[in-house]
């Protein structure tokens, strides 16, 4: 009876009617959930600015989660997640969405059901080295900030402990390795990558994307692989890279492209301009409107690009990849527009 | 001699003892280091912070009565019926949930409650995953040999004689157990069920899988952590700290005050 009347006290607040049943998104049709996994870079852009201007402008209830986009693709196609909006660091895990298939399409024609049909490139990312202001080695990284000594010979100095992301779940992870590689032409010296990296999984730079930052701050690394944007957004110092090798200008998309990384599941992936890219996935989507309205809120030069480009996101004319006449109508016209 | 060799015992025992009390307690001075007293009154009242305390209190409090409801009875089967080919399997199997890692156990709840699943198929209209009954669900899940193990060991502790005793004056089965067998494991099983509850309040693997939204507070911590740091998360973890500690000792003094004496069983004739 005791442990009844503590459950009751507890338990008042929650609506019942939450735990149990769907949002009833025919009666409210522009109030309902959306559901949105996106790159874990964006975690802090997302849900303390973006969060709040979408939910006040169109009244729709956002539901975030950030991973590894390669995780969140994987999630997707395991069944483990059913979102609405995807929003990717690259287009190689929408692409991945894009060339597997949940069943067929169940018209008797044995069609393949893709799990995406579309993806639009909406902003570059670039590659950047991130530190704390604080940190052991931030007197020879600021150094190499203003150009007076290389990034490289810091970052391989005896000692140094640099962090990295999981080249198998997130695209930060395998960015990386591919600017060793490139840094290795660039600079016209092979011996670079293995200085900076060690072997390409080491175990002693590998950390979850979620908690990179943290471990840096907390002094258990000297530096980090980050994107521009995420170290604007936590305030880190950070090194720019030569453009060359940084993958954030589409212009050297073709030098880019002679290094490249092979994934666990034995896929290639090849050095590209970072574009951080969305689509509602056809196969999970539960709330076409509501992922509709988030999708153009994100575009919007007004809302999306005004919120991002203020933490370093380079926003882009937007480019349509996959099937066009499947891009919903009132996202197709703002990318026609743009 | 025997003074002597009881007092280097004893100063053996205190110091052993306040290393582990060290060990625990020191690193809550990372909360002084990192808080902000400023901005705490602000972090602590964000709504988000709010509901995601509210979902794990009611969330882990629902979980441990179904744990009760179920476990507290199957923990009586095992320590009773325990004469039965494949009883060692049956043991096996409780602790499960205790030896995989959450993450794991959430990745396997979310292949019988994901949305392809059968279970799933046929109640088309109920929120299994990403939802307040995804997160009962997952800590039900984690949470459950506690509840079994201590209770089992309640009930093994309680001496037999007094069931046959009652059985033999002609109470039925029913209220042998109720009467007799469930006042007696009462510690016991009141000690499961805490720890139950504090395990279910706790949670983060499993939930990470099948319930990251809505947030309970161990999820709020880990994103405000990826967002912010330990500067965001702190005043989340002090408040979760803060009013894990009081639940804790509310239920405590409840309980303690309907907890019976250890008194004999009266022989009241029907």
């Amino acid at each position: 009876m005791t442990a009844l009347a503590f459950a009751i006290t507890f338990s008042t607040p929650i609506n019942i009617r939450s735990i149990i049943a769907k949002e009833q998104q025919q009666t409210f049709p522009n109030q309902g959930k959306v559901i949105v996994m996106y790159a874990a870079s964006l975690v802090k852009i997302f849900e303390d600015s973006l969060k709040p201007s979408f939910e006040k402008k169109t009244g729709n209830t956002y539901i975030g989660e950030g991973r590894g986009s390669v995780q969140i693709a994987n999630m997707i196609i395991d069944g483990q997640r059913r979102p609405d909006v995807f929003v990717s660091a690259g287009s190689l895990p929408i692409i991945k969405l894009m060339m597997s298939s949940k069943g067929d399409v169940g018209d008797g024609s044995k069609q393949p059901h893709p799990f995406a049909q579309w993806l639009v490139k909406f902003a570059t990312a670039e590659m950047v080295i991130g530190y704390s202001p604080t940190g052991r080695f931030h007197v020879y990284l600021d150094k190499a900030k203003k150009g007076e000594i290389p990034w490289y010979q810091v970052v391989s100095m005896p000692g140094f402990k640099f962090g990295r992301t999981d080249p198998d779940l997130d695209p930060k992870g395998y960015y990386m390795i591919i600017a060793s590689n490139l840094a290795n032409i660039y600079y016209n010296d092979q011996t670079i990558k293995q200085k900076i990296l060690g072997e390409e999984r080491n175990p002693k730079q590998i950390f979850p994307e979620e908690t990179l930052k943290t471990v840096l701050e907390s002094g258990q690394l000297d530096a980090i692989a980050v994107y521009k944007h995420e170290a604007v957004a936590r305030g880190l110092s950070y090194i720019e890279l030569p453009s060359q090798i940084n993958l954030a200008n589409p212009a050297f998309s073709d030098f880019y492209r002679k290094a490249s990384y092979t994934l666990d599941t034995g896929q290639t992936i090849y050095g590209e301009p970072i574009y951080f890219s969305t689509t509602i996935p056809e196969a999970t989507v539960n709330n076409l409107d509501g992922a509709i309205s988030f999708v153009r809120f994100l575009l919007s030069t007004t809302d999306g690009e005004h919120i991002l480009e203020s933490q370093g996101l380079n926003y882009i004319k937007p480019i349509v990849e996959g099937k066009l006449d499947k891009v919903p109508f009132p996202i197709r016209s703002i990318v026609l527009a743009a | 001699m025997i003074g002597i060799k009881l007092q280097g015992f004893n100063v053996i025992i205190l110091i052993l003892s306040g290393i582990v009390i060290a060990y625990i307690a020191y690193p809550l001075v990372t909360i002084l280091i990192f808080v902000e007293p400023s901005k705490l009154l602000d972090s602590i009242s964000r709504p988000q912070l709010i509901d995601a305390i509210v979902l794990s209190l009611a969330s882990a409090t629902i979980s441990t009565l179904l744990l009760s409801l179920f476990g507290i009875p199957f923990a009586y089967f095992l320590a009773r019926y325990n004469n039965f080919p494949g009883k060692f399997l049956l043991r096996i199997i409780v602790i499960i949930p205790l030896v995989l890692p959450p993450l794991a156990s959430g990745a396997l709840l979310l292949g019988v409650f994901g949305p392809y699943s059968p279970v799933v198929q046929a109640f088309p209209e109920v929120e299994f995953t990403q939802s307040a009954l995804g997160v009962i669900i997952a800590q039900t899940y984690v949470a459950s040999p506690f509840m079994i193990l201590a209770s089992q060991a309640a009930f093994d502790s309680v001496d037999e004689s007094y069931e046959k005793v009652a059985r033999v004056l002609g109470k039925s089965r029913f209220d042998t157990f109720f009467k007799i067998s469930l006042p007696l494991a009462k510690t016991g099983i009141v000690i499961g069920f805490i720890i139950s509850w504090v395990r279910a309040v706790g949670e983060l693997g499993a939930t990470m899988m099948m319930a990251y939204n809505p947030h309970t507070i161990s999820i709020q911590i880990f994103e405000d952590n990826a967002i912010g740091g330990l500067r965001k998360a702190i005043p989340d973890i002090m408040l979760a700290l803060v009013l894990s500690i009081v639940a804790i000792i509310v239920f405590y003094i409840i309980t303690s005050k309907r907890r019976p004496q250890r008194q004999d069983v009266t022989m009241n004739p029907k």
